[in-house]
């Protein structure tokens, strides 16, 4: 592997974003494929963040900061990543659930998704039944990533995973949040219950069958 | 009223309860102004705003689950509104933040007399007119961590503190400062605050940041209750294990919690625990769930404890899981 991977991933890893966007730009000088310096620079250090995160070594702030670093290298290598080259492993549709419109956790699985190579279409927050449904049908996910900080709003995650599975009998539902554990994943018929990004990424791979 | 500066648990629970004097426990759920709205089957809009229904709400949750105090409590925005931020209201939802405050429009303000303040205020006191001497009324309020983050924008906030401490440290100096003023006018007409800390959670920002960022000010909030002769009690959401050091040094009256770590209680030996019936049972639980777990809250919380929910009971929690609860 290249040297400059490991100094992007590292820059990202120690929240340096200056240092990842000076990286970057070198890597496109050097003409090094932007598609390689994404998977094995950008997204291999977001993958040590979420390692550390979910090892108590980085939490949330830490991993805001490493994000932010990530998205500037990301910026300037995409325009240059020639198309079809980067291959999603699926599409993940993520909201926050309606009656709740705390994100943080929702923003938090999207980055580490995006990171790991899936494809993300978020609904933002306080997202209906109908339209976690509307957009099963548009966008064909093979994940929907649902979660919530609120117990008052777990009623929601329940209505939505039972629309979900009217509409859509194949995709694979996901949740998280505060309130949510294992049991309740379970009693709602989700398929996957993360206790944090990091099991989310996990989760994902494991729900489609690949291999991290 | 006796006070000691070190009093000893058992103390310290007969002063908090002194209709329970000599009680191995007290016993309560946790309640916001949804779960209200939902007993006197009221829209949450009309109930979250108004002193007397909330009071309403409090005294029929106090009848309908034979509660041993009551916690005054609205939501999570109360004093983050008082402060400035703009809120949406619902019908039957929470209130949203439509607009957070910029950072230089944080500014010191008289709390007690803006936003629903003084709404809570006139249903802590009503509660008080129609309980008896001695009935323990908290007040519930934010840390001046987890404000910070409430009128700023948790992302935002959680990204500042590592980017621009001196500015966070400027925030947090202002709505400490907020909160030392509504902490004194809490515990002046006679109420217990109940400092919580949503966003001050080990689990969050880990220890190092609670350490630097959180705990200096709740010391200063909690200066303020020793001043006054109160009580240091505090509820934290989340993961606590890993904030065990910090908080002991706290010397906390009572501890609320939903993360049961059993080692950390050989450190806070003179500290009241509360806690910890999962609430997510109370949506989706059966009456025999709710017994199970509050057994076995029962069984390992040291004596004398206050047995409660982890955290605010689910809206449409069943009353008839609540008084499972409280009957067990």
């Amino acid at each position: 592997m290249h040297e400059l991977y490991k100094q992007i991933a590292d820059a990202v890893v120690a929240m340096q974003k200056d240092d990842v966007k000076r990286l970057a730009e070198q890597a496109l000088n050097e003409g090094l494929p932007p598609e390689e310096a994404i998977e094995k620079g950008l997204a291999a250090g977001m993958t040590r963040v979420g390692e550390l995160f979910a090892s108590k070594e980085y939490f949330v702030p830490e991993l805001l900061v490493c994000s932010r670093a990530m998205n500037a290298g990301f910026d300037i290598l995409k325009s240059k990543v020639v198309e079809g080259k980067i291959i999603s492993k699926g599409t993940v549709v993520i909201g926050v659930v309606d009656g709740d419109y705390h994100d943080i956790g929702k923003n938090i699985v999207k980055l580490m998704l995006e990171a790991a190579g899936f494809r993300l279409v978020d609904l933002g927050r306080n997202v209906t039944a109908q339209k976690f449904t509307s957009a099963v049908i548009t966008e064909k996910p093979d994940i929907a990533a649902l979660s919530t900080l609120m117990t008052t709003t777990m009623d929601s995650m329940a209505d939505i995973v039972l629309a979900l599975q009217r509409e859509n009998s194949d995709v694979k539902i996901m949740v998280g949040g505060a309130p949510v554990n294992e049991d309740f994943a379970k009693s709602i018929d989700a398929h996957f219950y993360g206790d944090n990004a990091r099991e989310a990424v996990i989760g994902a791979h494991e729900l489609l069958g690949i291999t991290i | 009223m006796n006070y000691s500066a070190s009093p000893s648990k058992r103390e310290t629970f007969d002063r908090l309860f002194p209709l329970l004097k000599g009680a191995t426990s007290a016993a309560a759920p946790m309640i916001a102004a949804d779960h209200l709205a939902h007993i006197l089957k009221l829209p949450l809009i009309e109930v979250c705003r108004n002193g007397k229904l909330l009071a309403e709400g409090f005294l029929k949750a106090r009848q309908l689950y034979d509660s041993d105090f009551i916690i005054v409590f609205a939501d999570v925005s109360v004093e983050s509104e008082a402060m400035g931020i703009k809120l949406e209201y619902f019908h039957n939802r929470n209130p949203q933040p439509v607009k957070h405050l910029a950072w230089n429009e944080l500014e010191q303000v008289d709390m007690v007399s803006r936003g629903r303040l003084p709404q809570l205020l006139r249903a802590a006191e009503i509660c008080r007119e129609e309980s008896d001497a001695g009935f323990p009324i908290f007040f519930s309020m934010k840390d001046p961590f987890s404000l910070a983050a409430m009128a700023l924008g948790t992302e935002t906030f959680l990204e500042k503190l590592l980017l621009d401490p001196d500015r966070i440290t400027e925030a947090l100096e202002i709505c400490c400062s907020n909160q030392q003023q509504l902490i004194a006018a809490v515990i002046s007409e006679g109420f217990i605050p109940f400092v919580g800390a949503p966003i001050a959670s080990g689990g969050l920002i880990g220890a190092e940041n609670f350490r630097r960022f959180a705990l200096p000010y709740l010391e200063r909030l909690f200066t303020e209750v020793d001043r006054k002769k109160s009580f240091r009690c505090l509820h934290v959401c989340g993961e606590i294990g890993m904030l065990t050091t910090e908080l002991a040094d706290l010397k906390l009256h009572l501890l609320s919690f939903e993360d049961w770590h059993p080692e950390m209680w050989n450190h806070l030996a003179n500290t009241i625990p509360m806690g910890f019936v999962p609430t997510n049972l109370f949506r989706a639980g059966s009456a025999e769930t709710v017994r199970e777990a509050t057994l076995s809250c029962r069984r390992i919380l040291p004596e004398p404890y206050v047995l409660s929910t982890g955290c605010d009971l689910p809206a449409n929690a069943k009353p008839e899981l609540v008084q499972a609860m409280m009957n067990c």
